[in-house]
């Protein structure tokens, strides 16, 4: 593999030097390239500099993917360390920041982790995370409450 | 960017459907169900959901029947291309068809984790498929269903990390294959399984195996453990059987040692405890402690030399019947200098009316301790499961708080059917503690 340089620039103007490898984990900037419309700097509209360095950080420990079976586990292990160092706020950065550039790894170790962490949240609160507005009617939201009322017969019984 | 919306002016900025879809995917299945009424937008999400949890808390709250027809309704629609997680609790009996079919579903959908018990219908699931084919499972618990692993490396498993076991015929063949195949093995639980002989188990070159648990196997006549990066093991079953570790790296202990018609030797007890006297956490019964107490092998009163250096945490459960008394306990505790905490547990004993021996030979070297034999410098926490208020558990309370100067808390929970069996308090001796340490406290549960 070539080990060309590339710089990445964010939002707010901050830039990272990187290997051409690692800047292909990032899909988008993996279709520039052989769009040929690189030179060897790219400009990342929709993510700022803190956010992009994490990517970055991801996609340099997973540069190497495919490999042993232990590899492998070894990683599962980081990913899991380096999800624990970010709150629901930043988890929330990260994932709009992983589907701009369109990391899929990332994509869907951020998903889990979300989902682990609201996962006892009731529905109203998770609009509020997400910013979903509710178009039901009271008449149609109670009508599919009512379609899996065994899910929420068990919400409401505390859990042993 | 047009930001021409006031609603996108949000603290974080909105997320987009399609991601907030794949987000709840994650979810548990019960969750996403519930998340149906978020907007019109998310009524099918489900329909994506990845981790199909019907455990023990799903199914002890709908018949079986109910069960079913939801599990099945659930399949049935899913059309999600991954399912990482599924996890049953059912009585199989006469709805095999249907969990299979459910499974082969879980195969197509690259499953990770698969958790089946049937423990409800007391009857293994003879079930056709071969698990040790699976390649992409992490996580394998199988209670009360059947078990296979072929010797000649099956392609499956190579990922496992997990694997729990219970009420499946094992073999020695077996075993082997398990760590032949289960390189990155982290965890192995084994649970009444069917076992004869020897249990031997070489994990040199898996670096990952930490923890181990052998529990209620009482056809087993030797364990013998090479692992040299084990932190925990937990036994739970006979002391008769052998045991031969070279756990080194043995963080924690747990040797629930029971008492079978066949008498077990001592000698091997203590030979056992040898082999993980490093450990910072240990759980035992009255078993290890009788192992160790004075006896005359040769004409001589004497008793096995021993230190738990780096013993931390010590739990004790006793079990009638024992000759055990305060005097064995602290002669254990006495050989831990670095003891944090202790937790003793007689939920389901009782000490006799009267201690003989303690009275007579014990009672005094204990409570006359003038050289500070006994000294516990760093006990900070002592809790006593299964108070009653008799009198010889008040002697022990008198010993922690007299010998442990740095004692921070001292609880003892007394069973809510105590008032039925409990002792007329001793309210003078009490008192006589509580002018010593004032920081009891005494709960019920």
């Amino acid at each position: 593999m070539s080990s060309n340089k590339i710089v990445l620039t964010s939002s707010d103007g901050e830039s990272f030097e990187v290997e051409e490898v690692v800047a292909r984990k990032l899909q988008i900037v993996g279709h520039m390239i052989e769009d040929d419309c690189v030179i060897n700097e790219i400009p990342l509209q929709n993510v700022t500099g803190d956010i992009l360095s994490m990517v970055i950080e991801y996609c340099k420990t997973h540069v190497d993917e495919e490999e042993s079976e232990e590899a492998q586990t070894k990683l599962k292990t980081w990913d899991k360390e380096f999800m624990k160092k970010f709150d629901l706020k930043t988890h929330l950065k990260i994932i709009l920041a992983a589907n701009y550039l369109n990391v899929k790894g990332l994509l869907d170790l951020v998903s889990q982790t979300i989902a682990d962490n609201i996962k006892d949240y009731t529905p109203e609160k998770i609009r509020e995370v997400f910013g979903v507005e509710n178009d039901y009617t009271e008449e149609e939201e109670a009508e599919v409450r009512k379609e899996n009322a065994w899910a929420f017969d068990e919400a409401d019984t505390p859990k042993p | 960017m047009s930001e021409s919306s006031n609603k996108q002016m949000k603290l974080i900025k909105r997320i987009p459907d399609d991601l907030v879809e794949c987000i709840l995917s994650f979810l548990p299945i019960q969750s996403i169900l519930q998340n149906r009424v978020l907007s019109k937008r998310f009524r099918d999400t489900w329909k994506q959901s990845r981790d199909l949890d019907f455990g023990e808390f799903f199914s002890v709250r709908h018949s079986q029947l109910e069960a079913v027809r939801i599990i099945e309704n659930i399949f049935n629609q899913h059309k999600g291309p991954e399912i990482n997680r599924f996890v049953l609790f059912l009585n199989h009996i006469g709805v095999e068809d249907k969990i299979l079919s459910w499974i082969s579903t879980c195969l197509r959908k690259n499953i990770k984790e698969l958790v089946l018990d049937f423990s409800r219908s007391k009857k293994v699931m003879e079930i056709p498929v071969d698990f040790s084919s699976i390649e992409t499972l992490t996580v394998l618990k199988l209670q009360w269903c059947k078990f296979e692993i072929p010797a000649n490396l099956p392609k499956g498993l190579r990922l496992l990390r997990t694997l729990s076991l219970m009420q499946t015929e094992l073999t020695k063949e077996m075993i082997d294959a398990i760590f032949n195949n289960c390189i990155h093995l982290e965890s192995l639980e084994l649970v009444k399984c069917q076992m004869y002989g020897i249990l031997s188990i070489y994990a040199h070159d898996h670096k990952k195996f930490k923890s181990l648990v052998v529990s209620s196997m009482p056809n087993l006549l030797c364990i013998v453990l090479h692992a040299p990066i084990l932190e925990s093991y937990k036994y739970d079953g006979y002391a008769r059987t052998i045991q031969v570790l070279r756990v080194n790296a043995l963080k924690e202990g747990e040797f629930h040692y029971n008492r079978s018609k066949s008498k077990h030797s001592s000698a091997m007890v203590v030979g056992t405890m040898r082999s993980y006297t490093a450990v910072h956490v240990l759980t035992t019964t009255n078993i290890l402690l009788e192992a160790l107490t004075y006896r005359y092998p040769g004409g001589k009163l004497e008793k096995p030399i021993f230190k738990f250096e780096n013993l931390r945490e010590f739990k004790i459960f006793l079990k009638a019947p024992t000759f055990c008394t305060l005097f064995d306990i602290a002669e254990f505790l006495k050989e831990c200098p670095k003891l944090e905490h202790v937790i003793i547990d007689i939920h389901n004993f009782t000490f006799g009316p009267q201690l003989y021996f303690w009275e007579m030979h014990q009672k005094g070297q204990i409570q006359n301790n003038s050289n500070n034999n006994y000294l516990l410098k760093c006990l900070t926490d002592v809790k006593i499961i299964g108070y009653k208020g008799h009198w010889h558990e008040l002697d022990i309370v008198e010993f922690f708080v007299k010998n442990a100067p740095s004692l921070k808390r001292l609880e003892l929970e007394m069973p809510k059917n105590a008032k039925n069996i409990a002792h007329t308090p001793d309210y003078a001796r009490i008192n006589f503690i509580k002018n010593i340490f004032s920081g009891i406290k005494v709960t019920e549960v």
